[in-house]
């Protein structure tokens, strides 16, 4: 397991297709641990099989589970020698019992989960149980996700 | 950014993330700082739920310019929320070298 970016998120970045400071429809979404993150995994259509999906949380396209990025900022690095892409953490979720989870996914929503990329993957550090209660999603103090370089 | 960094003082505007921009303000009977617009606590960031740290968590750093300061090394200082799920950092590794040969 690991927190990686996709191939079709660094292509949309390096492109200039994505603007990941202001990009209106950059989400964040919990996967779980049925999936394995593929830096191949191009579309939110490759891993919505393995959404999230019990009370609490409502998957799909524009589902309110899927939560926005806010506050969104891009910055540079000259000491870590990085490009960094952060966010506010989301707001908790409460979760009924019954999933398994393992990774976040942050993805842009197009118009449909066939046209919505997915950018990377966040990895959790280990299996989170749902049983009903809260669940608080830090971002780490890293970024969401750099460009190393 | 440049590397000009300063502490916050209150009276402040300081731009956070994006287009936002807030003014410091203080509490004093608890020491710590507190931001005009309640919606865009960066102490939210630093692990506390009150909206508020202690001015000594907070550094700024100066914009290219030098019009605009902006809250710096926030995360840096940040702590685990008790119970939080810590997310990992998505690394996109060019692998480069200055010389360009790697």
């Amino acid at each position: 397991m690991a927190s990686i970016w996709t191939n079709k998120g660094a292509f949309l970045v390096m492109s200039g297709q994505l603007d990941l400071s202001s990009a209106a429809g950059l989400k964040f979404m919990l996967l779980q641990s049925s999936l394995t993150p593929l830096r191949t995994h191009d579309f939110i259509s490759d891993i919505s099989a393995s959404e999230c999906n019990v009370t609490g949380y409502v998957g799909g396209f524009g589902g309110a589970g899927r939560k926005a990025l806010t506050s969104k900022t891009v910055t540079e690095d000259d000491t870590n020698h990085r490009g960094v892409f952060d966010a506010a953490d989301p707001s908790q979720y409460t979760l009924a019992a019954g999933n398994t989870l393992r990774h976040a996914a942050i993805v842009e929503e197009k118009t449909s989960d066939a046209d919505s990329p997915v950018i990377m993957f966040n990895d959790m550090g280990a299996d989170k149980v749902t049983n009903g209660g809260t669940m608080d999603f830090q971002f780490s103090a890293n970024g969401i996700g750099y460009i190393q370089t | 950014m440049s590397e000009a960094t300063r502490t916050p003082q209150v009276g402040d505007a300081i731009q956070l993330r994006g287009l936002e921009r807030v003014i410091v303000r203080t509490d004093p009977g608890r020491n710590k700082v507190w931001f005009a617009n309640p919606a865009s606590h960066p102490a939210r960031e630093h692990g506390s739920r009150e909206g508020a740290c202690a001015m000594s968590e907070l550094r700024l750093m100066e914009s290219p310019n030098g019009a605009v300061w902006y809250l710096a090394g926030a995360r840096d200082a940040k702590t685990p929320r008790a119970g939080a799920i810590e997310l990992g950092s998505a690394v996109f590794d060019i692998n480069s070298t200055e010389d360009g040969s790697g």
